[in-house]
C-alpha cells in the first residue's frame, strides 16, 4: 500500500476497502481504541507516523497505562500492510 | 547485575520516601485535612440490576448536621457524547453512570446517591432515610448467562460490534473481536495429540490494603482542588472536568500516597461527588470508602469463560492453537479481553492460530485493570493445555515450551512481530534454577511450571531537574510512587549526571506543577517517567557545560562530562563544584523534558511451584516458589525483586482462594478482608526471584516494565503441581479447599 504516513496509507487503504477509514479514523485523528505499530513498533504518532517503502504496519487494540473502566472500549483491527502488496 | 560501567544503576540505594513510610509520617489520601472540612457518605444499591423510579432526599436533607444531598440529576446537564480521556472512547453517560447511577443500577454496590455531613457518621444516618423506589430486575452474573439468547438486557442501548463494525444487535456482548494466522484446521489436521479444555475464573479484586479516598473543595475562585489516592492524577484531573462539564485548567490534583493500586485505582469514583458536594456546601469535602464499598463498588478484574485447544506434533512442535475468550466487562463494556487475546499465545512462535474475544456486560461492578489485564485468565488455560500436551507426548514441560519459544521475528497473532524478548532466556533460566531439580520430599506434592507476558506501554511522561547550589538536584515529576518508582526515576538522573541517587530528592507534584504525565500503570513508569528524568538530566549537563565554558574561556563543545566530572584539556571540575558557581555564571539551571517514547520492551516472566495437596481437605500449601522473569535491566534490584515477590503472591492467591462469591441474586457474600481472602505472609514460603537482562534495545539503560508480568503464570503454575501432586487437572479458579475435594470426588 502506498504512503508516506500513515494518514496516507489509511487513505490508499480507503480507495480499496471503502469504510476501512470509517473504522480507524475519527475526527481526523486516529481512534483513541485503536494503535498503529510500524515495524512492530507501537508510535505515539498516529497518523503522523511517516512509513518507509517496506515497512510494516499493523492496526492493533490501543493498550494504555493497565486501565479499564467504563465504556473501554475494545475493537482491535489487524492489517497488515506492505507498500505494492494487499 | 551491575554493569561496571553503571555507577548507580543496578544499585540498592534506600528509597528516598522510605523512612517517612516506616515512620507513618507518609501522607495517604485519608491523612489529609484541611480547615472547614465536611464528610460525605454514598449510599449504595441493594440491587444488582433495576430500575430508579424515582429517589427522595427530603428526610435526608432534613437530618440535623446535613449540609447536602446528591444524585446523578446534579450533574451538568450535557447531551450523550463519546469523550476519550487516555483510556479509549467511551460516552459519557458511561463514565458517568458509573459515578452516580441514573435511571437503573447495574450492580449491588453501585452508587445512587452522596450525602455531606458534619462527620462521616451523620452523613452514614441520614443515607439511610434516602428513599429510593426500585423496579428490581432479574440479572446475569456469568458471561455465558449473558450471552444466552433471552438474558436480562443491561443496556438497551448497547449493540454488539462485531469485527469492529457496529451491528443492530441488541445484546449483552458489546465487542467480538478475532485474530487469525494460517489456517488452524490445516495446523490441527497435521497434528498427532489435540487437547481441547474449558476453563472458568471467578472475579477477583486488586486487593490494594488502602481503600479510596478523595477531598474535594469547590474553591471560591472556582478552581477545584483534589487530594485522593490515584495512579494517575491527570486521568482525575481530566475525568472530574469532563464529567462536571468544566475546563481541565479549572481542575487541580494532588495524588497522595497510595496504598496499593494494580490498576484498580486509575478509574475515578469518588472525586466528582466530592466536588459537587464542596460546590454545594461551599466546604471541602472528604469521602473514604470502606472495604465494602471497595469490593462492591469499585472495578475489580473480570471473572471468564475460555476455551483453548492446541494440537502439536510428536517432535514437540505446536501445529495450530485456538481460543474462545469471553470475558465479564462488570455494568459496563470495557473487559481486558483484548489484552487477553494479545496474551494468550503470546510465549509461542506459532503459524496458526485463531482467537475469538467477547466483551460481554454482566451485573457485575465494572471491570478495572488488574496487573497485565486479561492476561492471566489467557495464561491459566494456555499453559494448562500446554502442559498436557507436554504430558501426553513425553516431553519436560519446560522443554516443550523451549522447543515452540517466542524469540524475535515471531509474530504474534494480532500481528506485529517481536523485537529482542527475553522468552528463551527465562525458560532456560526456569530449567537450570536448582529448584527444577529439587527432591520433592514426600507424598501429595508436585511441581509445576508456566510462562506468561505482558506487553507493558510507553505514553507520555515530563519532568524538570533543578540544580542545587549545594551539588544536589530536585526533580520533579508527575508519576505516583507505586514500589518505589520515585527511586528508580532519580536514579537514571542520577546516573547520567555522575552523582549518587541519595544527592538527587525526587517529588511527586500535582497536576498544576509537572507536565502531563499518564499513569503509573502498564509498568511504564520506571521506563518512561524514568526516560524523562534522563532527558532532563541531559538538559542539566548541556546547560552545566555551557557554564563551564564560560568559567574556563572556552566553547561548551570542548567541555566534555564523564561520570560527575567536567574536564576541558587539563581542567577539571566536579559537578558539586560547578553547581556552587551556577549563580554567578548565569543563574538557576533547569533541566526539562516531556517524552512520548517508543522502543516500549515486552516482558516474559515464568514461575515454578512446588505444592502440598492434604488429599482429606483440599488444602494447598505452596512449600517453594520462584519467580524468574526478563526485566531488560534492573534500575534497583530489590524493588524488581519486590515487582516478582507481589505479584507472584497476587497470582497466587488468585489461584488458590480469592474469589466474589456471588449469591444468586448478585450479592457479593464476601466483601470483606476476613472472607476474601487473600494471601499473607504466614501462608507462603519466601518466594525466589530470578532477575533475566535481555537488555530493550528501546531504552537507553536498557529498561523493560517489570511489575505485571510476573502475576500471569502463577495461577496455571499450580494447577500444573496440583495435577502432579493429586491427580486432577484443575479448570476452574479458585482452586480452593472445595474445589480440589470436589476434583478429587469426580
Amino acid at each position: 500500500m502506498e504512503g508516506a504516513t500513515i494518514r496516507e496509507v489509511i487513505d490508499n487503504l480507503e480507495q480499496t476497502w471503502p469504510g476501512i477509514r470509517e473504522r480507524l479514523v475519527t475526527e481526523n485523528r486516529l481512534r483513541s481504541n485503536i494503535s498503529v505499530a510500524v515495524d512492530g513498533e507501537i508510535t505515539p504518532l498516529g497518523l503522523l507516523e511517516p512509513v518507509s517503502p517496506m515497512s510494516e504496519v499493523h492496526f492493533v487494540a490501543a493498550i494504555s497505562g493497565g486501565a479499564g473502566g467504563p465504556g473501554q472500549a475494545v475493537a482491535p483491527e489487524s492489517i497488515r500492510c506492505k507498500p505494492g502488496r494487499l | 547485575m551491575s554493569n561496571p560501567a553503571y555507577r548507580v544503576i543496578g544499585t540498592r540505594p534506600i528509597r528516598h520516601d522510605g523512612v517517612d513510610k516506616v515512620t507513618g509520617r507518609a501522607l495517604y489520601g485519608a491523612d489529609f485535612h484541611i480547615a472547614g472540612l465536611l464528610h460525605g457518605f454514598i449510599l449504595r444499591s441493594p440491587h444488582a440490576h433495576a430500575r430508579i423510579r424515582r429517589i427522595d432526599t427530603s428526610r435526608a436533607a432534613a437530618f440535623p448536621g446535613v449540609k447536602a444531598v446528591l444524585t446523578a440529576a446534579d450533574f451538568p446537564a450535557v447531551s450523550d457524547r463519546v469523550v476519550d480521556l487516555g483510556e479509549g472512547a467511551t460516552p459519557l453517560s458511561y463514565i458517568r453512570g458509573n459515578v452516580l447511577a441514573s435511571g437503573k443500577v447495574l450492580y449491588r454496590g453501585h452508587a445512587v446517591a452522596a450525602v455531606a455531613a458534619v462527620n462521616p457518621q451523620v452523613a452514614e444516618e441520614a443515607a439511610s432515610l434516602i428513599e429510593v423506589d426500585y423496579e428490581a430486575l432479574p440479572c446475569a452474573l456469568t458471561a455465558p448467562d449473558a450471552m444466552r439468547e433471552g438474558a436480562p438486557i443491561l443496556h438497551e442501548d448497547l449493540r454488539t460490534k462485531e469485527f469492529g463494525k457496529q451491528t443492530d444487535k441488541v445484546s449483552n456482548v458489546a465487542e467480538h473481536f478475532q485474530h487469525a494466522l494460517g489456517d488452524v484446521a490445516k495446523g490441527f489436521a497435521e497434528a498427532d495429540v489435540i487437547v481441547e479444555r474449558e476453563f472458568h475464573t471467578a472475579t477477583v479484586h486488586q486487593g490494594y490494603i488502602e481503600p479510596h479516598p478523595a477531598t474535594a473543595l469547590w474553591n471560591n475562585d472556582g478552581r477545584v482542588l483534589i487530594w485522593c489516592s490515584t495512579q494517575g492524577s491527570f486521568v482525575v484531573r481530566d475525568t472530574t472536568a469532563c464529567i462536571l462539564d468544566i475546563p481541565v485548567s479549572r481542575v487541580r490534583v494532588t495524588p497522595m500516597e497510595i496504598g496499593g493500586g494494580f490498576g484498580g485505582k486509575i478509574p475515578v469514583y469518588l472525586e466528582p461527588v466530592a466536588a459537587l458536594l464542596s460546590k454545594k456546601t461551599g466546604h471541602p469535602v472528604k469521602i473514604v470508602m470502606s472495604r465494602k464499598d471497595v469490593f462492591e463498588g469499585t472495578g475489580p478484574t473480570p471473572g471468564s469463560y475460555m476455551k483453548v485447544k492446541i494440537g502439536a506434533r510428536k517432535d514437540g512442535r505446536i501445529t495450530a492453537a485456538q481460543a474462545y475468550l469471553a470475558y465479564e466487562a462488570g455494568a459496563y463494556p470495557g473487559a481486558m479481553v483484548g489484552p487477553g487475546g494479545m496474551c494468550v499465545f503470546a510465549a509461542y512462535d506459532l503459524a496458526n492460530v485463531l482467537i475469538d474475544g467477547y466483551d460481554v456486560v454482566v451485573n457485575k461492578p465494572s471491570t478495572a485493570a488488574y496487573r497485565a489485564p486479561g492476561a492471566t485468565n489467557a495464561a491459566f488455560a494456555t499453559e494448562t493445555v500446554v502442559d498436557e500436551i507436554a504430558e501426553k507426548l513425553g516431553i519436560d514441560p519446560i522443554e516443550f515450551r523451549l522447543r515452540n519459544a517466542a524469540k524475535e521475528g515471531t509474530r504474534r497473532a494480532d500481528g506485529p512481530k517481536y523485537r529482542r524478548v527475553g522468552c528463551i532466556e527465562v525458560l532456560e533460566a526456569m530449567r537450570n534454577h536448582p529448584h527444577y531439580t529439587a527432591p520433592l520430599g514426600g507424598p501429595n506434592r508436585g511441581r509445576g511450571v508456566a510462562v506468561g507476558f505482558w506487553f507493558n506501554v510507553g505514553l507520555p511522561s515530563s519532568c524538570t531537574i533543578s540544580v542545587n547550589a549545594d551539588g544536589t538536584v530536585s526533580l520533579v515529576e508527575g508519576s505516583t510512587d507505586i514500589g518505589g518508582t520515585r527511586t528508580s526515576i532519580a536514579m537514571q538522573a542520577a546516573e547520567v549526571l555522575g552523582i549518587p541517587a541519595e544527592d538527587v530528592q525526587p517529588t511527586v507534584v500535582d497536576t498544576d506543577s509537572v507536565g502531563f504525565t499518564a499513569v503509573t500503570g502498564g509498568s511504564r513508569t520506571t521506563f518512561a517517567t524514568g526516560w524523562a528524568a534522563y532527558e532532563a538530566a541531559q538538559d542539566v549537563l548541556r546547560q552545566m557545560k555551557e557554564r563551564a565554558a564560560k568559567i574556563w574561556s572556552t566553547d561548551a563543545a570542548k567541555v566534555e562530562i564523564e561520570r560527575g566530572v567536567f574536564r576541558s584539556g587539563d581542567r577539571t571540575m566536579t559537578f558539586q563544584d560547578l553547581a556552587a558557581r551556577i549563580g554567578e555564571t548565569g543563574g538557576p539551571v533547569v533541566g526539562r523534558a516531556a517524552v512520548n517514547p517508543r522502543g516500549v520492551g515486552g516482558s516474559f516472566s515464568g514461575c515454578l511451584a512446588d505444592v502440598e495437596v492434604d488429599p482429606e481437605t483440599g488444602k494447598v500449601t505452596v512449600l517453594r516458589f520462584t519467580s524468574v522473569q526478563d526485566v531488560g535491566k534492573a534500575i534497583h534490584p530489590s524493588y524488581v525483586e519486590g515487582q516478582m515477590q507481589g505479584g507472584s503472591t497476587q497470582g497466587i492467591g488468585w489461584a488458590l482462594n480469592e474469589e466474589y462469591y456471588m449469591s444468586p441474586d448478585g450479592a457479593m457474600m464476601n466483601s470483606s478482608l476476613l472472607d476474601y481472602r487473600m494471601p499473607t505472609s504466614l501462608d507462603l514460603p519466601m518466594i525466589d526471584t530470578v532477575i533475566v537482562e535481555v537488555p530493550n534495545p528501546g531504552h537507553p539503560f536498557g529498561v523493560r516494565g517489570v511489575g505485571e508480568a510476573n502475576i500471569v503464570p502463577p495461577p496455571a503454575a499450580l494447577a500444573n503441581a496440583i495435577y502432579r501432586a493429586a491427580g486432577v487437572r484443575m479448570s476452574r479458579l479458585p482452586m480452593s479447599p472445595p474445589a480440589i475435594m470436589e476434583a478429587l470426588w469426580r
